[in-house]
């Protein structure tokens, strides 16, 4: 990492902190849990385990009990598939992309990032197998070798998806570990505990530290940042084609994948405010997250908003351009039919809300991000339920035209997966630092005796 | 499970004894399929009751059939029944029939659920003090039945009416034990039978048998006779024939309310309630005007007198129907070589049918239709006299009456209320029922004796002269019933009805005359065999009718509207309610299966309901909204029915569907509410039974109805120019012609195909469907939920979309009442080439066949549901549930094709079951498959043979021919280059 | 670490530890430098020699295109279906698998490679590592002989170490 980027990151901070500060405001984190923490975590495991159990009914019962009908086959399941996994884009993107691109306010957020990518993932992941008619054959999916030499079919867009996003999953897994490495090893020097002692010693893999380690290790760092990288462009491609290569109305479009991932990055930095602003509070890392890193993530925010709006208008466009009268009653629809209330929230949280934060004060006013980053999130679920609800609803032959019907097994379940995903980030939060210390350590001026010294002008 | 098999073998036990008769034989293997059939069901032990000596008739595995005649109505049409180990599986037209030819509608096809419906009454029953049936053996309930004969009491037989040689024992048995016989259904053709008499002599007091394959006009007033007038599978044929030809029929249809028919017509005449017979008047005298004259002087000045007031003007404006229209019909009528005229249906059923009636047989005589289109030697006689039941209803009410039999035709049910029947039946000491439901009237009864179906029993039935067709049993009994015949017989006191041990036998014995005036060669045991193979015996009646001139014929001067009934209405309505018979629960008898409920209305596509049918005007005024509940009511009763606003009812009607609102009857039919509907019917003098005759007040109800209509989202009914359902209009366009407009459509051209085109070696199956003899009938639908044990879902789950019709019939409607354009295009799985479902599914769950067929594999498939996403004609079903079935229905079950479980997708497979059949036949024989050796159910079913399937490979088959057809198109495969294997032909209309 | 004691320099300076290295680039063959964080210029001082994992990612992501591929057109060989009018090897379909799996088998390489050649897992082998050297210290640690440890011991004394001590090597 070049020396002058070191210089200017380390300006961004209120102040000089040092090695040793970073070390104890990180691992405080890790300190005893509170009663606070153990409520959050309970009620975390209550939700999913409703939803769980609304699952359940649901196999035993059979999939009516959920809101889908002919000819809407996909809906509310799918929504949350394709929702998490653009939730867990950000992640890699901050983590991964931004590291090539030396971007300044990266190292304190990227850990948290990489986190809710991991358990994004774990909780889209859940969605196709809660969503499929016999879950419990859901394992054919998979090309595994077996008597009869069944084999699943590559041509289908779902099994590229099974590959996608068990890909995704594998490397963003394998990333987010690595970079948790040094960081367990410094809890390790810290630990009070026993139990963590000997946790954290297994989970660092003895590492140390030293020359021979930091040199191939920081090599290998660089190389899954750049193998992760395109998957960011991949995996959410490969699930917008799930639709694009049908040929639906609406979804048979070959603007959904730049559009998906654009919007996959929106949603997923909207979430990563989510989730920092209170743990910034909480734990009081106000010296190591500043405005800066929130007035970045706001431009990131403002960019994916610009396109997925114009990917919105550019729809509307082409089904007028196409004069395809498939194309143009469906998109006729979208604004003014059945399900206009979710076109014109979608068009309110994504489009015309993020506009204000063209106003610097809005970027860095803590509690006005927090609403907002709810607000994208919720737009950005409402965007998934346009594309995959109208377009199935009105298609090409009217007389097999339906609707949707209100379910509360669908809530249920919508609910208890953000129970899940809860769950594993408070455990996280507690039991691993959330924030990389070695990075942060990185962007800090070393301390040198002698000021003078030639040390950073290697 | 296990129970039900025991007593069935309980039975067994005593027929073990008596040999090994085919009976008997059935008998065990009913035992053993009742169980097997529960393993289809997917239920976990059963006991399985091996077939331990062989029959040469029954090959387990192997279907048998068996002729017989289908008794849901008196049409009589020919049915074939296929059976496994001795259970009725599917029911199917007989092609050697001289009346259906092999079609069969819905009702037709229903008549299976009527036979394994779970709420037929099991065993004789005995109503105790409590008045609660208690089970009672036959020896007991007969021995009661005797004593009630023995004395002198006044005994009355009410049944529907009967044919062949039952009707001959009923009334020998009827003199025998001295009982009077009464037969009566609600909607006869007395009148007509009677008009008939009067226009072309006394000896033709019938029902003539049209042909609408010789009519180039035809002009109907009301008269439904493709869904349930008269002989509706015979006339549909006979219509489709001619809509076919290059000459189709054009015909004009006069009626407040559109029907089914009058969707078919070329031309509507929507007119106000009850002024059917001023347009007749207008008709007749304009063509006597024309110098269509050929009537006997006396008559003509008669008619000169009585029509003088009647001019087109004043009847346009009285009608509401443009003069224009009413003298083009008139126009159309004189100037075609044959044409005909008929009138009927329940909008005619007014007061003044009968002179409608005339009037009409006056036009056909005028226009010399006699012999041409109207069959004399073929009369249908008409049994039901309801002038005879009223009186018999009033001396019972006298108490002059005290033993009452009554049949299974649920007279408590069709006879309105006002009639006091219901008082009536209260009154007599003894009500013995025959019936084999515990319907209304059986509810009344003291003593049930449950008759056998007619799949159960022998019979016979002869419609018309030269057709003498067979009811033969197909399976034993389900249940512990006795066929009506042979009750009668064991009930008979008389020697030579004594003499006869079982039905069979009388039976046998009628036939005797019937082969010896046949005057064929063969003795009779080869006849009566030849016979049962065949169906019937079927022959021409030599005979060449004569018209006789008619003494008088009364025909009123009067400008007169029907007049219709508003007792102690508060304020005075202009409304009229119309009750009328439609395709799915007919008069009420199909009203008890959920093959006939499921199926979605072909007008209104709502199912599992009654419905009030109300104009938009009347609506709005009354701030009415469809789906909204509304009260109609008038002095004798009150309906409460979800309400459908449509343009095509006249603005003072409201119809309302008969058959719905049993309080008893089954477990469907009472689930379905609303009301009867002949109840709100007020008595009067008239000898038959007008159903159209009442106002009614129309009031908002509280309260909405999720009411189960398969396209009832907005526009769902509107093709717009997505040309699903195209119809070409003959003025413009000679069918056959070449129509650049549709050129590219017609895939005349290939569009570029981005793989190679698949060669299928052998087969390369697809169908052709032609929409100009599609009557939307719906009896495909119902025949493919019979033939691959479609479950049938319920109210509530239909109302969510989710019902598993594999055939859906699609109904446009994109014009207006005045210009209509109503079409109706059967939809099922189009087995693209380039089918967009197969490649899309991650686990090859469906496939491409190596005969060109998209082919669905149940135990591969894991439920993604990206295929049906992915369908364009949205023709796959998921199975979100898992649907049982009450037993027997189960018995049911087609055993060719699997019951699928929850989760998994199913469609259309061109019935995949069938052609494998064939093909294995023709392998055997080392040849290919021939041309029509197999149809699909839905195929088979079409009474118009709309729909033909075949081998696209070979050039010579019917269908491929038909696909190269100027009218035919692949509906959105000019959109979406989908290939599919099912073309369609443009429907003819005549331009108005 | 060869030598069966062990000098280790704690340094609080990174110019100090990068004297310290100097000493021990003279004295030892083996020695060893601890980092609280990666300080590009205290690597560099130890060893300037580009790393190999580069190599290893490569071969691992051409292994993943070419099995990828593989996977998808055998089992569709094996099990030939026809779906539409598509041909039963439509590579178009297949580049998905192809290109998951040359980033996964990529990653996995990396992994490996980046383990064995950081030599984890080795959780109880630290020879003279010191739990500072993770908070805010550097540290040196040179291998020797006993007769060295005084001498080494001055000199990194000299280079500004906050503490020098001696620990048993193997």
């Amino acid at each position: 990492m070049s020396t002058d980027i070191i210089k200017d990151n380390a300006t961004k901070y209120s102040g000089e902190v040092t090695y040793h500060e970073v070390n104890e405001t990180v691992l405080s984190m890790l300190e005893k849990p509170t009663f606070g923490w153990y409520v959050l975590l309970l009620s975390c495991i209550a939700t999913w385990v409703m939803g769980f159990g609304c699952w359940i009914s649901m196999m035993i019962y059979g999939l009516g009990m959920t809101g889908l009908s002919h000819p809407i086959m996909w809906g509310v399941y799918i929504t949350n598939f394709v929702f998490w996994v653009g939730i867990a884009h950000s992640g890699t993107l901050i983590s991964a992309v931004l590291y090539l691109f030396r971007a300044k306010f990266r190292q304190p957020i990227y850990r948290l990032a990489e986190a809710m990518t991991v358990f994004a993932v774990m909780t889209a992941g859940l969605f196709p197998i809660i969503h499929v008619g016999r879950p419990w054959y859901a394992y054919w999916l998979m090309p595994i070798p077996n008597e009869r030499a069944l084999w699943p079919n590559f041509k289908s867009p779902l099994l590229w998806d099974v590959f996608a996003v068990s890909t995704y999953f594998t490397v963003s897994t394998t990333f987010f570990i690595v970079g948790l490495i040094p960081d367990i090893a410094s809890a390790r020097d810290k630990a009070k505990t026993k139990f963590r002692k000997i946790l954290y010693s297994i989970t660092s893999l003895g590492w140390t530290g030293n020359a021979r380690q930091y040199k191939n290790y920081v090599a290998a760092y660089l190389i899954f940042a750049a193998l992760a990288t395109p998957l960011v462009v991949s995996v959410h491609s490969v699930v917008s084609w799930d639709f694009a290569m049908s040929i639906i109305p609406g979804w048979h479009a070959t603007i959904f994948p730049p559009y998906f991932v654009a919007g996959a990055i929106f949603s997923g930095v909207a979430m990563v405010i989510t989730l920092v602003i209170p743990l910034r509070k909480i734990f009081k890392l106000e010296r190591i997250i500043t405005d800066f890193h929130f007035d970045a993530m706001c431009k990131l925010i403002l960019l994916t908003s610009g396109v997925v709006t114009y990917a919105y208008v550019t729809e509307f466009y082409v089904a007028w351009f196409s004069n395809n009268m498939f194309e143009r009653y469906q998109f006729w629809f979208r604004p003014f039919g059945e399900f206009k209330l979710a076109f014109w929230g979608m068009a309110f949280c994504n489009c015309m809300a993020p506009l204000t934060l063209w106003y610097k004060p809005l970027r860095t006013n803590i509690a006005y991000l927090f609403v907002m980053s709810i607000i994208i999130n919720i737009g950005m679920w409402l965007e998934r339920f346009n594309i995959i609800f109208t377009s199935l609803a009105r298609d090409f032959i009217p007389a097999a035209w339906g609707g949707y019907n209100f379910s509360w097994i669908d809530v249920g379940i919508t609910i208890g997966a953000f129970g899940w995903f809860g769950m594993w980030m408070t455990l996280f939060i507690k039991f691993f630092p959330s924030i990389a210390i070695v990075e942060v350590k990185e962007v800090i001026e070393a301390p040198v005796r002698d000021p003078h010294s030639s040390v950073h002008h290697h | 499970m296990q129970k039900k098999s025991l007593t069935i073998l309980g039975q067994n036990d005593n027929v073990a004894s008596e040999g090994l008769s085919r009976r008997s034989f059935l008998k065990v293997l009913g035992a053993a399929t009742a169980t097997t059939a529960v393993a289809c069901a997917d239920k976990a032990d059963q006991i399985i009751y091996p077939n331990v000596k062989g029959d040469a008739t029954q090959i387990p595995g192997l279907p048998s059939w068996y002729s017989s005649t289908c008794t849901q109505c008196d049409a009589g049409c020919g049915v074939n029944y296929k059976t496994y180990e001795g259970r009725v599986v599917i029911v199917e037209g007989n092609k050697d029939h001289p009346i259906n030819k092999g079609g069969l509608c819905a009702i037709g096809h229903s008549a299976l659920q009527d036979h394994y419906d779970p709420d037929r009454v099991r065993q004789p029953l005995e109503k105790d003090s409590n008045g609660v049936f208690q089970p009672i053996t036959w020896k007991a309930a007969y021995s009661k039945i005797k004593q009630a004969i023995a004395d002198d009491s006044k005994r009355a037989f009410l049944t529907r009416p009967l044919s062949g040689s039952l009707e001959k024992l009923v009334g020998e048995w009827s003199t025998d034990v001295a009982v009077e016989h009464y037969a009566y259904e609600p909607l006869d053709y007395a009148q007509l039978a009677k008009a008939t008499a009067a226009v072309y002599g006394a000896e033709y007091d019938g029902v003539p048998h049209y042909d609408f394959s010789k009519a180039e006009v035809v002009l109907n007033f009301g008269a439904d006779f493709l869904e349930t007038w008269i002989s509706p599978c015979e006339y549909s044929r006979d219509w489709a024939k001619s809509r076919k030809s290059k000459k189709p029929v054009r015909v004009f249809q006069v009626e407040p309310r559109l029907s089914l028919t009058g969707a078919n017509a070329d031309h509507h005449l929507k007119c106000k309630p009850g002024t059917e017979l001023l347009i007749a008047k207008a008709v007749l005298k304009e063509l006597l005007s024309r110098g269509k004259n050929n009537l006997p002087a006396s008559l003509l000045g008669e008619l000169e007198v009585s029509l003088a007031e009647i001019t087109i003007d004043v009847v346009a404006k009285l009608s509401n129907v443009k003069s224009e229209k009413i003298v083009s019909a008139a126009q159309r009528l004189a100037e075609a070589k044959t044409s005909l005229v008929i009138a009927g249906g329940a909008s005619a059923k007014t007061n003044n049918e009968y002179e409608l009636q005339v009037i009409c047989a006056l036009i056909n005589r005028v226009l010399g239709n006699v012999g041409q289109t109207i069959n004399l030697d073929r009369l249908r006689k008409v049994k039901s006299d309801f002038q005879k039941v009223k009186s018999l209803i009033a001396e019972i009410n006298d108490n002059k009456y005290s033993v009452l039999f009554v049949d299974g035709s649920n007279p408590l049910f069709t006879i309105p209320s006002d009639y006091k029947f219901g008082l009536a039946i209260k009154k007599l000491d003894l009500v013995v029922s025959f019936a084999s439901h515990l319907d209304e009237t059986s509810k009344e009864a003291h003593l049930i004796l449950p008759a056998s179906s007619s799949i159960e029993s022998w019979g016979d039935h002869q419609p018309y002269a030269g057709v003498s067709s067979l009811v033969q049993p197909a399976m034993t009994p389900v249940f512990d019933t006795v066929g009506l015949g042979d009750m009668l017989l064991k009930l008979s006191r008389s020697e030579e009805l004594k003499k006869f041990s079982e039905f069979q036998d009388y039976l046998k014995a009628q036939w005797q005359t019937i082969h010896a005036g046949a005057g064929v060669a063969e003795n009779f045991e080869t006849f009566w065999k030849k016979s049962l193979e065949r169906g019937g015996y079927f022959a021409d009646p030599i005979s060449v009718a004569q018209l006789s001139i008619p003494t008088s014929v009364i025909v009123t001067a009067k400008l007169d509207i029907a007049s219709f009934d508003s007792t102690k209405i508060q304020q005075k309505s202009e409304l009229v309610l119309l009750p009328y018979a439609s395709v799915k629960t007919f008069d009420g008898r199909a009203a008890n299966r959920p093959w006939m409920q499921e199926l979605p209305d072909p007008i209104t596509k709502i199912a599992w309901d009654t419905w009030a049918e109300i104009n938009t005007k009347t609506a709005a005024a009354k701030k009415i909204k469809t789906g909204d509940l509304v009260k109609i009511s008038n002095y004798y009763g009150e309906l409460q029915v979800p309400a459908y606003v449509t343009d095509h009812v006249d603005e003072n009607v409201i119809a309302v569907p008969l058959g719905n609102g049993h309080s008893d009857f089954g477990r469907y039919a009472s689930s379905v509410g609303g009301g009867n509907v002949y109840n709100m019917i007020p008595s009067d003098k008239a000898d038959h039974l007008q159903l159209f005759t009442t106002h009614v007040e129309l009031k908002r109800a509280l309260g909405k109805h999720k009411v189960a209509n398969t396209q009832d989202v907005k526009d769902s009914d509107k093709q717009g120019k997505r040309e699903i359902a195209r119809t070409s209009y003959i003025e413009t366009k000679v069918p056959g012609a070449h129509d650049d407009h549709h050129d590219d459509h017609h895939g005349h051209h290939e569009p570029a195909q981005m793989y190679e085109q698949r060669i299928h070696p052998l087969y390369q199956w697809g169908m052709v469907v032609d929409l100009a003899a599609c009557t939307g009938c719906s009896a495909c639908v119902t025949a493919c939920y019979a033939e691959n044990n479609i479950p049938t879902v319920g109210r509530k789950i239909m109302t969510e979309g989710r019902e598993m019709s594999w055939l859906r019939l699609e109904r446009y409607d994109d014009g207006t009442s005045e210009d209509l354009q109503i079409s109706f295009i059967p939809a099922m799985c189009q087995h693209c080439q380039n089918a967009p479902c197969e490649p899309v599914c991650p686990v090859y769950a469906t496939y491409h066949n190596e005969d060109g067929m998209n082919v669905m594999v149940y135990n591969r498939c894991v439920g993604t549901r990206y295929c049906a996403n992915n369908c364009v004609y949205k023709q796959r079903r998921f199975n979100w549930y898992e649907y049982e079935l009450p037993e027997p229905m189960e018995m049911q079950l087609n055993p060719e094709v699997m019951k699928r479980t929850a989760g998994v997708m199913e469609k259309c497979s061109f019935c995949v079951h069938r052609i494998k059949d064939a093909k294995d036949h023709a392998k055997d024989e080392g040849r290919l498959v021939a041309d029509g050796e197999v149809q699909p159910a839905c195929v088979k079913s079409c009474p118009t043979e709309a729909l033909v399937f075949g081998d696209l490979n070979d050039p010579n088959s019917r269908v491929s021919k038909l696909a190269k057809h100027d009218r035919a198109y692949k509906i959105l495969d000019h959109h979406l280059n989908t290939q599919p294997s099912v073309s369609y032909l443009d429907n003819l209309k005549y331009k108005a | 670490m060869k030598g069966q004691k062990v000098v280790v320099g704690v340094f609080t300076y990174l110019d100090d530890a990068l004297k310290g290295i100097q000493v021990a680039k003279d004295n030892a063959k083996d020695y060893q430098v601890y980092a609280p964080t990666y300080v590009p210029a205290l690597v560099h001082a130890v060893d300037s020699k580009r790393s190999v994992i580069a190599t290893i990612s490569l071969i691992g992501g051409i292994c993943g295109l070419i099995a990828g591929f593989a996977l998808a057109i055998l089992t569709g060989l094996d099990w030939p279906m026809r779906v539409s009018a598509k041909n039963i090897v439509s590579i178009p379909a297949y580049i998905v698998v192809g290109y998951e799996w040359t980033i996964l088998f990529g990653a996995l390489f990396t992994l490996n490679g980046m383990l064995f050649l950081c030599r984890i897992p080795n959780i109880f082998r630290k020879v003279g590592y010191d739990p500072r050297f993770s908070d805010d210290k550097y540290g040196v640690v040179i291998g020797c002989e006993p007769d060295q440890v005084d001498q080494i011991k001055e000199k990194l004394a000299h280079t500004g170490a906050d503490e020098v001590m001696v620990k048993e090597g193997l």
